[in-house]
């Protein structure tokens, strides 16, 4: 009887985790994908914005002569093509933000599947408990269990934390773009107005531009470091995803009559070094060594 | 266009390192453990350069290493960069000794993965 009940436990044990696994495992997968996405979508942003800043710069340089002295055609095909670029840069700016709320809503449901995990730690706990003496292995399980889960769910929020603070930096980008965007749009309609006046719209729009420069090149450096740091958080977890399969491994192998052998992707999935004897000489988490 | 191999038992890791490596413009192919490595660098003569795991299942990275110096495929040029959570002193020798050219800790930096395997390709 208490044997049956010792496997039923291990069995229920290994499918549950079996379950954390694979969906933390696609959680994270989706993640990383996210996250450089945006990287990819800022990197693309900065060159738009540095050849859009090329085109008004080389525009600006003498602009006050040079704008009296353009033809009215020549001046409107000229605010047409600052309008495309600057519209283009405010178009890839939202599509950065929408990237981001992806992300925000993936590291949602990795935070599920830790929630999920720390309630299967506690209910093995109960029925580790129900079974005496012979439950006293699945508690050690179950510790060890909460203390991944635990790590898990530091790990994302610090993921979350970094999504959420690049929310500001991406607006702040977002809204200097588009308000370049809009002072390119007065440019045409000073330029209606009075040729006189090119000179002075030409010499602000010239000011704004560097401006965007300035904040987009900063805030945009700050996204680039943040989403690096979030990447490195995701490999974290992924080496935890390790500890926890060579736990699984331990109770597949615990229960042969009710799960069966253990499968191949749970096999030989321990850590090399623990049949080493510990030494002075390892090299850290993030270390690189050519030889 | 440089063709190379992830070795990696995580799927979330061949996709971190697949995307940390896209702007270097590479061919490439993933295997899911020890095995599946050996059996697709044996396979494809045009793959240049391998990114190694070590913990995984069938057959690990340090092995896998020691296979292909002993059949002649790093001879042949293949490198090898291991990419691992273990960093002891005994397994940086073992795979030192068998012609691996690096040995990356977890987690990685992407730019300076990047800059390996370019310099590793080139």
């Amino acid at each position: 009887m208490s044997s049956t009940a010792d496997s039923n436990l291990r069995a229920l044990v290994s499918a549950e985790i079996q379950d954390v696994l694979d969906n933390s495992e696609s959680a994270t997968l989706a993640l990383g994908e996210n996250l450089y996405a945006i990287v990819a979508k800022a990197e693309e942003f900065i060159q738009e914005l540095q050849s859009s800043v090329g085109v008004i710069g080389s525009a600006g340089e003498g602009s006050v002569a040079q704008a009296l002295n353009l033809q009215s055609v020549a001046t409107d095909a000229f605010v047409r093509e600052l309008g495309e670029v600057t519209s283009e840069n405010a178009s890839i700016a939202d599509r950065v933000i929408e990237t981001t709320d992806d992300v925000a809503k993936v590291a949602k449901s990795v935070s599920d599947v830790a929630a999920q995990a720390r309630m299967l730690c506690f209910n093995t706990k109960i029925e580790a408990g129900r079974l005496g003496d012979l439950g006293r292995p699945f508690m050690v399980i179950a510790d060890q269990m909460r203390e991944l889960s635990d790590a898990i769910a530091a790990s994302n929020d610090r993921i979350s934390e970094l999504t959420t603070e690049l929310s500001p930096l991406l607006n702040e980008v977002k809204d200097s773009v588009h308000g370049l965007h809009g002072t390119t749009r007065d440019f045409t309609v000073q330029h209606k107005r009075h040729r006189e006046d090119i000179g002075d719209v030409s010499h602000r729009l010239q000011e704004v531009t560097a401006q965007t420069l300035m904040s987009g090149d900063e805030n945009l450096a700050e996204i680039l470091g943040r989403s690096a740091k979030s990447l490195e958080a995701l490999q974290s977890q992924d080496i935890i995803s390790q500890k926890l399969r060579k736990l699984l491994a331990m109770v597949y192998a615990g229960a042969p009559e009710r799960t069966g052998p253990v499968p191949e992707r749970f096999q030989h999935v321990g850590f090399v070094s623990d049949e080493l004897k510990p030494s002075n000489e390892c090299m850290g988490p993030g270390e690189m060594e050519m030889f | 266009m440089s063709k190379i191999i992830i070795v990696d038992d995580s799927a979330t890791m061949r996709s971190q390192v697949r995307l940390a490596l896209t702007p270097g413009n590479f061919d490439i192919v993933d295997a899911v453990d020890g095995q599946d490595g050996l059996d697709k660098v044996t396979a494809d003569p045009d793959i240049s350069v391998m990114i190694l795991d070590v913990n995984m299942p069938r057959m690990n990275g340090i092995e896998l290493a020691e296979t292909l110096a002993e059949n002649g495929r790093i001879e042949q040029g293949l490198s090898i960069v291991m990419l691992t959570t273990e960093g002891h002193a005994d397994l940086i020798q073992r795979a030192k000794a068998a012609g691996a050219k690096g040995w990356i800790v977890k987690p990685f930096k992407p730019d300076l993965l990047l800059a390996a395997i370019q310099k590793m390709a080139a």
